[in-house]
């Protein structure tokens, strides 16, 4: 799992490249600890080149949310594959996180 | 020339009934016209009404059936009615027939009581509410026609020879018309029955013929009577002596199997439960014999709660919600029965329509599904195994959707995803919190 983190307009874009599951995800969950701990609340999470999130990544997810929420930011979530997209559908996480098709629309929105 | 008219497709609510009355009524008055001339006389216009009635009701047979050939009904009613219905007396006046002949045209209407039970059986047949209570009832109605028949035939001959009839004999012939009918009656009943209390008796020989007939009837009427009692109540008993036996069959064989008796109470809770919900009906065995659109149309209603309660089916097109209803699979459930278990891989959706499930995760109760909410979107699209146990809390009612019709479903229909999407909208702040705690299902 490679993540890679960029700033844009004061929203700290975290891009993955692999998959998100048991054994990845701690190391998800640490990348945005550190950017929520640093006082980076505003968050976008650039899944262009994920291939593949199981239920542990979406916890992850989840509770990244609900800790930027808290601290009066929040987590979105862009450029979703069709495999990636059908989980976040199918399990709820479409309406509970905000999901953008591109990074674009996700930084001006 | 029928086409002419333009026969209404269905007749006035009530017409069942209206025949039904009337027909009584002609074979009432008949068989007293035959005996009291002034009757005849006086009921020959409603008699005519009665026979436009019949006319009418077979006119709009005949166009039902015009194309699809008689019919069972039809070809029982055909040329009966038509010769039943006949106004005899205008084509054939009085002055034209030979003496006697008049009272027989008019007696020919008397053969409605044919036309009476086909109407009945075939009433019977196409009604299908309490089947045994119509039996029951074409059974007494035709006992008191009959009855009312044999005794104005039994008056008939006590006044064919008044001076040497049975009628002399009893002493009747001062009595009024009324208490005659009602002695003849009383007579008729106490011979079909074979009580024979012997105050009247037969004198002549045609008296002691139809006394003899009299008898035969009664016995054929008794045996038909006990018979369909004793098929009636067997029917009723039928549907839970069945059920009964099917569950004394399976308690009987834990026993043998020595399962603990708490599980074997469990059972028979279950049986007990089952009965008193559904009785001893299986909706899948039932909605078999009909064509599927059919079935579907029946299982739509059915399960008009689940569409009612349940979001997924408040998103998806008509044909998609078809389509879910056709593959759901239902499953009564009784308390404690585990639903989902944690580890395991059988993925499907499972809808609460009614009682409410437990969610086990890590020995706690973390959560409930209740009437309208759905798991196992999780584990069927992750296609991890579940994390957490769904045990029923109460005796539920549960439809489930396999993974394969799933899919199925997600092919012919890709809207499906958005439905799904939708649906799971309105139970989100429930499923996060499950998610949170590490709750896959």
């Amino acid at each position: 799992m490679e993540i890679t983190t960029t700033e844009n307009n004061g929203i700290q874009v975290v891009a993955f490249n692999g998959k998100i599951d048991t054994n990845t995800a701690p190391e998800v969950e640490q990348a945005f600890v550190n950017l929520l701990d640093a006082g980076q609340a505003h968050l976008l999470a650039n899944f262009e080149n994920l291939s593949f999130i199981s239920s542990a990544g979406l916890r992850v997810l989840l509770a990244t949310a609900k800790k930027a929420k808290l601290q009066s930011g929040g987590l979105k979530v862009c450029c979703l594959n069709e495999t990636v997209q059908e989980v976040f559908d199918i399990s709820g996480f479409a309406t509970i996180l905000q999901v953008f098709a591109t990074q674009e629309e996700a930084l001006n929105a | 020339m029928l086409s002419r008219f333009s026969l209404p497709d269905s007749l006035p609510k009530g017409w069942d009934a209206c025949l039904l009355i009337a027909i009584l009524i002609s074979i009432t008055l008949v068989a007293l016209g035959l005996v009291f001339p002034a009757i005849a006389e006086s009921s020959l216009p409603l008699l005519y009404g009665v026979d436009l009635v019949c006319w009418a009701d077979l006119l709009h047979k005949y166009a039902q059936r015009k194309g699809q050939g008689p019919g069972r009904y039809g070809q029982q009613l055909g040329l009966v009615s038509l010769l039943i219905t006949a106004p005899w007396e205008l084509i054939f006046p009085s002055s034209s027939l030979v003496e006697g002949a008049l009272p027989l045209l008019w007696g020919l209407r008397l053969f409605r009581l044919v036309q009476l039970n086909a109407f009945l059986f075939n009433y019977e047949v196409i009604s299908l509410q309490k089947p045994g209570l119509l039996r029951l009832i074409r059974l007494l109605i035709n006992i008191a026609v009959v009855s009312h028949c044999l005794a104005c035939g039994w008056l008939l001959l006590g006044y064919m020879d008044l001076d040497a009839s049975w009628m002399n004999y009893a002493g009747l012939q001062l009595l009024a018309s009324e208490s005659q009918y009602i002695r003849s009656l009383y007579w008729t009943i106490t011979t079909m029955t074979t009580v024979g209390y012997g105050d009247i008796t037969p004198v002549l020989d045609r008296e002691y013929l139809f006394a003899s007939f009299v008898m035969l009837v009664g016995a054929s009427f008794y045996a038909y009577i006990i018979g369909n009692i004793a098929s009636l109540v067997g029917q009723l008993n039928a549907s839970k002596a069945q059920y009964q036996q099917r569950a004394q069959t399976v308690t009987s064989y834990l026993h043998e199997q020595k399962v603990p008796s708490v599980l074997v109470n469990r059972v028979q809770a279950y049986y007990h439960n089952r009965w008193e919900k559904y009785r001893n009906f299986n909706e899948d065995d039932l909605l078999s014999d009909l064509p599927r659109s059919l079935a579907l149309d029946i299982k739509t209603e059915l399960a008009h709660r689940l569409i009612q309660d349940v979001s997924l089916f408040q998103h998806a097109s008509l044909v998609i919600r078809e389509h879910l209803l056709a593959a759901l699979q239902f499953e009564f459930v009784d308390p404690g029965s585990v639903i989902a278990r944690v580890g395991e891989r059988n993925h499907k959706l499972v809808f609460v329509v009614e009682g409410t499930l437990d969610i086990k995760f890590q020995d706690e109760i973390v959560g409930h599904f209740g009437p309208g909410e759905y798991f196992g979107n999780h584990s069927l699209i992750l296609d991890e195994p579940r994390t957490a146990s769904v045990v029923a809390k109460s005796y539920c009612e549960l439809m489930y959707l396999c993974r394969t019709d799933y899919e199925e479903i997600k092919i012919l229909y890709p809207e499906f995803v958005d439905v799904m999407k939708k649906a799971m909208a309105d139970n989100s702040e429930k499923m996060s919190d499950l998610v949170l705690l590490g709750v896959v299902l």
